[in-house]
């Protein structure tokens, strides 16, 4: 059974996402919320070798949309993040009975 | 003498109060001390990206507080150039027309203000 990880901070605030994918596995899904949608930003060194990895290993990544425009970041993600909303949010968490929160 | 006070911002824009506060201050602190300096630093960069739409999460946005700054004569804004670089986001147009400094300038301008607030 895949698990949900859900990471809120961003990668220059601390270890949260770096944490969270050392404990994610091949199906999991990895959410960027509120700050942590910074660590999607392409150019940004050192996430970006992460979430390469990450997505290499097996992993979906995603990303909240409403926190991606809020901070206008939305013609910076990397390729391969998904943007969901809301309703997509809320869908995932219905898939995914283990839920993990990073902060 | 009016002491030179430099604010430095290093929250992001929609992480917490921090921000808000921070913007607050540099316009109350404007109404006293004329020749206020801002510093946006490490991840107060965030705040300078264009294209800010907050509506979605039920914050109010940022921008239009830095749209403010010259409207309260605040022209001595400025962005840690090594911080935009590391972020990926040196390059892009900045909002409150803020100057990117190296590190010598950044020196600099610390050397040139007396009291220094950091948010």
């Amino acid at each position: 059974m895949s698990s949900l990880h859900l990471v809120f901070t961003a990668p220059t605030a601390g270890s949260a996402l770096a944490d969270c994918l050392r404990a994610a596995a091949d199906g999991d899904t990895v959410l960027l919320l509120q700050d942590a949608v910074y660590a999607a930003v392409a150019p940004a060194a050192a996430a970006a070798g992460l979430l390469r990895e990450a997505a290499a290993n097996g992993l979906t990544l995603a990303a909240l949309g409403p926190d991606v425009d809020a901070r206008g970041i939305g013609a910076l993600l990397h390729l391969g993040i998904e943007l969901l909303d809301d309703n997509a949010f809320v869908a995932l968490t219905e898939q995914h009975p283990r839920i993990l929160s990073w902060f | 003498m009016m002491k030179r006070l430099l604010l430095v911002i290093r929250a992001t824009p929609y992480g917490g109060i921090r921000a808000r506060e921070a913007l607050d201050a540099v316009l109350l602190f404007s109404a006293f001390a004329p020749e206020i300096s801002v510093l946006f630093s490490g991840d107060g960069v965030w705040q300078l990206v264009g294209g800010q739409h907050p509506d979605g999460i039920g914050i109010k946005s940022v921008a239009a507080t830095l749209g403010a700054f010259s409207t309260y004569d605040i022209t001595r804004v400025y962005a840690d150039g090594n911080a935009l670089a590391a972020r990926g986001i040196d390059g892009l147009p900045l909002a409150a027309d803020a100057r990117v400094l190296d590190d010598a300038s950044l020196r600099e301008l610390v050397r040139n203000h007396d009291r220094i607030l950091t948010f």
